[in-house]
């Protein structure tokens, strides 16, 4: 090691350097004590709210629970509260699997919808419109997410429903006359029905799937894509061998995130759904109901014996599918990373 | 232009020097009066250059003197970047590629090109990297990618250390493993013309030593433009040396002085060239 004592020159003993004390100190400084507490009892309160939300579900659907058996409900597929009788228990009269089919049918729809129109908005985002027009194309996608949306619901039903009906119309003289899948096209279409609702779903979850996507896609590295050019790969090649093999695993956690939200969306499901709480027919092109419509519906007027607390156990219910969802939806974003 | 008559001298081990270089300059490829912009920052100037066929040409000069940009500029690389531009010709296959009638996509397909840091593509197997550019081209049908696959791998020196794991990922392999597949997957289409930017500069001395034996390897049947910092590499791989520089931060590049590589090493005509050789400056 070079000496410094050649640099120091004439100074002398004066300069010893005092070594510097490695012991612990005491106590945590007292910023340091007050930020981890101040911490410590944010994340405790967002735990709390959690813990307490599925308690207070438990806890308010307890007594038709209890009435009825738990898994009652989700073996029956008729909604009928006005044959509810406090000292009667079978059949169960607030059967929910055409909620939970509703709930996953409109969500489906509207996945199958959005994720393409999603990624491919993203695409134009991030790869395909000139440079000057990419910044705002990125805002006003954004700015779907804004709209409230009760508005959607609104949209939706003087706007979207008229629109659609010679495309139900086509399906319906179409592929509703398919053997097999021609009962999930089936008419009659009244406007307000599951096919609505995914839509409006569709265009709700949009903007959360595109907004994900883009930063997938921005994180694509410019050396790849560099790799896909330099061989001679136009645009689309481009796209297709350096940035969508790589986003996969973001593209299906984005859409699982919107998934999420298509779940749990209510309002403006409750406007184009219909409300029909009674059976499971099969088409898309049939009125329904989800099981956050029946909660929104129904919960000012729920007078019926155990009305109410059925309407908790959807709540549950409905939580967890929210939960499974977002189970997987960790589990596949986090395979992929590690891939 | 360099004379006919520097042709180097064999002092390094290089692919032998028998082919004319006076047919070689019809096949190479000639810069004319190439300029290139990021912006409004010019970073390339006036650039008149010309690697002869089938031989080595290595561009070396400081970082920040445009060389790399220089190299994008010869397979239209360069315009990728938002807000690039060019201006001047590159004659390549007796067409200039900045004609208008000419797609950037075609010329960048018969130019191979390997980059600074190894980038295959991460996701797809080291068979599917090596054939990616044959897919892109559709030049051939399936019965013959295994053959193609092959040969390149074996002309990039990776076929006895991958033939038993052609599935597996790219990024199964090492860095050096990896840059020799970028060689692969550019060689397979068989370009007569190949363009390395700092191939080595992110890989240890062992796989360096491997990717310049193969560089002099491939000499005598590609028309090699290498870009390095190392000015030994230089010397140990290339026939023809090209200095670039900048006078002074924000001007733009330009190529000081051109020749055999023993000349610029050995001989150079201009102080700026001795100056940066010999390691007083840069």
């Amino acid at each position: 090691m070079p000496s410094p004592a050649g640099v120091g020159g004439g100074i002398a003993a004066s300069t010893v350097r005092v070594a510097p004390t490695l012991l612990k100190r005491g106590r945590p400084r007292f910023a340091d004590r007050i930020f981890g507490t101040s911490v410590s009892v944010m994340g405790g309160i967002v735990l709390v709210v959690i813990v307490g939300m599925v308690v207070f579900l438990v806890l308010e659907g307890l007594p038709a629970m209890q009435h009825y058996g738990f898994f009652s409900f989700i073996t029956a597929s008729r909604w009928t509260p006005s044959t509810a009788f406090p000292n009667v228990s079978h059949p169960n009269p607030y059967g929910i699997l055409q909620f939970i089919y509703g709930t996953m049918l409109t969500s489906i729809i509207g996945m199958i919808i959005a994720v393409p129109l999603a990624v491919g908005a993203a695409l134009v985002i991030t790869e395909v419109a000139p440079q000057r027009v990419k910044g705002p194309l990125s805002g006003l996608v954004d700015l779907l997410a804004a709209v409230p949306s009760v508005v959607y619901g609104f949209w939706g039903i003087f706007a979207l429903i008229p629109a659609i009906k010679p495309v139900v119309d086509f399906l319906t003289t179409t592929l509703g006359t398919v053997p097999v899948i021609g009962v999930a096209f089936q008419g009659p279409f009244f406007g307000v029905s599951y096919f609505s609702a995914g839509l409006v779903l569709a265009i709700m979850v949009l903007p959360i799937i595109a907004a994900v996507c883009r930063e997938v896609f921005r994180s694509t590295p410019r050396n790849e894509k560099e790799a896909a050019l330099a061989l001679g790969a136009t645009r689309w090649e481009m796209i297709r061998i350096a940035v969508l093999p790589r986003a996969r695993s973001g593209i299906v956690g984005a859409s699982l995130l919107g998934l999420g939200r298509a779940l749990g969306e209510t309002i403006a499901v409750t406007m184009v759904i219909g409300n029909a709480v009674l059976h499971i027919n099969g088409s898309i092109f049939s009125q329904g109901a989800t099981m956050s419509s029946v909660i929104a519906n129904e919960f000012t007027e729920a007078t019926e014996p155990f009305h109410l607390s059925a309407l908790f156990v959807v709540g549950f219910w409905l939580l967890i599918v929210a939960l499974v969802v977002n189970i997987v939806a960790r589990l596949v974003v986090h395979r992929g990373v590690a891939l | 232009m360099p004379d006919v008559a520097t042709e180097p001298a064999p002092a390094t081990p290089k692919v032998d020097g028998t082919t004319p270089i006076a047919e070689a300059s019809v096949e190479g490829l000639s810069i004319e009066r190439l300029n290139a912009w990021f912006g409004k920052h010019h970073v390339v100037a006036d650039v008149d250059l010309t690697a002869p066929a089938h031989r080595v040409t290595a561009l070396i000069g400081p970082s920040g003197c445009g060389k790399s940009t220089l190299l994008r500029c010869v397979n239209r690389m360069h315009e990728v970047v938002p807000g690039a531009r060019v201006e001047g010709r590159v004659m390549f296959g007796g067409q200039n590629v900045y004609d208008p009638d000419i797609d950037p996509g075609s010329v960048r397909s018969e130019i191979g090109m390997v980059f600074q840091r190894p980038n295959p593509f991460p996701t797809k197997s080291i068979y599917e990297n090596a054939i990616i550019g044959v897919r892109l081209a559709k030049s051939s049908g399936n019965r013959k990618l295994d053959e193609i696959a092959e040969s390149a791998l074996r002309r990039a020196q990776l076929w006895d250390e991958v033939k038993d794991r052609l599935n597996k990922p790219a990024v199964s392999l090492s860095g050096g493993q990896q840059q020799r597949l970028c060689i692969a997957r550019a060689v397979a289409v068989d370009p007569s013309l190949l363009l390395m930017d700092e191939p080595c500069s992110a890989l240890d001395p062992i796989a360096t030593f491997k990717i310049e034996e193969l560089i002099r390897e491939i000499a005598d049947q590609y028309t090699v433009i290498i870009v390095t910092h190392n000015m030994q590499q230089a010397t140990r791989v290339s026939h023809f040396t090209g200095f670039m520089t900048i006078e002074r931060a924000g001007e733009p590049g330009r190529l000081v002085e051109f020749g055999a590589t023993d000349q610029i090493f050995g001989a150079p005509a201009q102080a700026a060239t001795e100056a940066y050789v010999s390691g007083r400056v840069g």
